[in-house]
């Protein structure tokens, strides 16, 4: 009798697959973070089982198609990506909505923004009660640049509550002036500048300075 | 020497795995190619709902392979009411103990039928409990603070639906519940005694053994829902469901399928849900957060390995037309 052990095989490559992704930390381009310990904790716990099962002389027949291999083997060679502008396009409308209390962190008291990232920014423009709350205030924010249908360019973050299937893109309109020296769909952009009130009356960020930068390590906000 | 035989293929086999898992490594250190954005994506959407899915499979087979090794089927009928209703009920909100995520359910589920418990009750269960527990409540709490109805609306819909679903499965007249490879499983451990005792290193060779049996019945189905998960997400533009917010009606029905679609795990769709709250009526959001628990791409796709394309398909009509009715009662009603 000869045993098919492609699926065990798989079972055995995907927990390793999970172990390695965090060891290169990128697990947390395709899962929050909360997960991570979990998702390691429960690769561990599967290897040690499989490996009992493989050691036991009695073992039942195993079965699977070769393309469960395949697939493990494709998913382990190929890098880890992020979510594209594409995404980010497909999903603006959910980028304006209302966030949780809990990523509110404007204190309307303090005036020092100078440590807000781009989901403080757009927690406050999403909640904001009168334009002098955004207008003229100055940001420095770090995104990829993305265009809707109408050209209008935006700066912005994915967001994960659980994995990359819930990303929502945390966005702020941004305009193509002349200090941009034209913005890339896709390129990360560190950008600095003050908020201005568009003609239909939406908050739109007119840079002063423009810095094309690498892509971070970790993309995604959570 | 024919055990010895396989033993030597399995070494082999595995020295030959480890040698392909670590080229596979290298290939993936030198690759600087970036796929097309389309490509892109779909491996990122697919490999996001199969990474987050496969640990909460892992220990929900794990927990499964616990009960048929440690549990004989008449301990754990002990513990619940020998009434069918009382019966459904109590397993409608055992995921208070138990509150793994719906797709590590799928296993444990199984394991429970295993040991004798009947498929309604553990449809009731497996509909339910992903909803009906500590951690799914308090995230709906916390992402919808302002309007705590939401939670209390989400519960009480999923303890109506599973139990109404549980008792129309009691009555269904078709034999074809389960499917023929899941069902011979199911009484081949009903007829074996269990007048033997066995050592605790024997108990846990089985516990891994049925461990690794779960796992290969499942990781077909879980990488398969999550590539067409992917795909779906990819091929078809989020803002084409998002259009459609205006009439309730309409608004249910493209939520219910957003949640079909996006496969997320309850524990935390709810701050998912949110971010549709501006576009979108609390009517669908309310449909979104009871569907998507239930039934998904992913979902369906692990429910395959244990029930029938027929049983499958009465669930999620039930499941859809119940869940359109909850929105339509938020809408008009409440």
């Amino acid at each position: 009798m000869r045993f098919k052990s492609y699926s065990l095989f798989s079972a055995i490559f995907l927990s390793l697959l999970l172990l390695w992704l965090n060891v290169e930390q990128t697990i947390t381009r395709y899962v929050h973070p909360r997960y991570v310990i979990f998702t390691v904790v429960m690769a561990l716990i599967s290897l040690a089982l499989l490996a009992v099962s493989i050691s036991y002389k009695h073992s039942q027949k195993s079965s699977g198609s070769k393309l469960l291999l395949l697939f493990a083997l494709l998913v382990t060679s190929v890098p880890a990506f992020s979510l594209s502008e594409r995404t980010a396009s497909s999903r603006l409308q959910q980028s304006f909505t209302k966030l949780s209390t809990e990523q509110i962190s404007f204190d309307s008291f303090s005036f020092d923004y100078s440590h807000f990232d781009i989901a403080d920014w757009v927690s406050l423009i999403s909640t904001a009660a009168q334009p002098s709350d955004v207008v003229d205030k100055k940001a420095r924010v770090e995104g990829f640049i993305f265009s809707d249908q109408d050209n209008q360019k935006y700066i912005a973050r994915f967001k994960l509550s659980c994995c990359a299937v819930d990303a929502t893109p945390l966005s702020i309109a941004v305009n193509d002036n002349a200090q941009t020296g034209g913005l890339v769909d896709g390129k990360w952009y560190a950008m600095e500048g003050s908020f201005v009130l568009s003609t239909n009356g939406d908050f739109v960020l007119d840079p002063t300075k423009v810095e094309e930068i690498e892509e971070p390590a970790d993309p995604y906000v959570f | 020497m024919r055990v010895k035989a396989a033993r030597l293929y399995e070494y082999k086999f595995a020295v030959a795995v480890v040698i392909l898992f670590s080229i596979a490594l290298l290939l993936r250190q030198q690759l600087s190619y970036t796929p097309p954005n389309i490509l892109r994506d779909m491996l990122t959407l697919s490999l996001g709902v199969l990474y987050e899915a496969l640990p909460f499979v892992f220990l929900g087979s794990l927990l499964s392979a616990f009960i048929q090794t440690f549990f004989s089927g008449a301990t754990i009928l002990r513990f619940l009411p020998k009434n069918e209703y009382a019966r459904r009920a109590t397993l409608s909100v055992s995921g208070s103990v138990l509150p793994v995520c719906e797709c590590g359910n799928v296993p444990l589920a199984r394991g429970l039928m295993v040991q004798g418990l009947k498929p309604q009750d553990v449809m009731t269960f497996l509909l339910a409990a992903p909803i009906i527990n500590p951690v799914t409540i308090a995230t709906t709490l916390q992402a919808f603070g302002g309007t705590p109805q939401v939670a209390i609306y989400r519960v009480v819909a999923a303890f109506f639906i599973a139990n109404l679903i549980g008792w129309i499965i009691a009555g269904y007249r078709s034999k074809k519940i389960l499917t023929p490879t899941f069902e011979s499983q199911c009484h081949t451990t009903l007829q074996k005694t269990h007048a033997h005792k066995h050592s605790l290193v024997s108990k846990i060779q089985s516990l891994a053994i049925k461990f690794r049996h779960e796992l290969e019945t499942l990781l077909p189905a879980l990488i398969f829902g999550s590539l067409v998960a992917g795909f779906i997400q990819t091929a078809i533009p989020r803002s084409v469901l998002l259009s459609v917010s205006s009439e309730p009606v309409i608004a249910i029905i493209a939520l219910i399928v957003l949640a079909f679609v996006v496969s997320i795990c309850a524990n935390v769709d709810a701050f998912f849900a949110l971010s549709l709250s501006g576009i979108f009526p609390m009517s669908a959001i309310v449909a979104f957060l009871v569907f998507g628990p239930m039934i998904d791409i992913k979902m369906l796709s692990l429910l395959r390995t244990t029930y029938t394309k027929q049983t499958l398909a009465l669930v999620s009509g039930l499941v859809f037309l119940c869940s359109l009715m909850t929105g339509l009662v938020v809408h008009y009603a409440l």
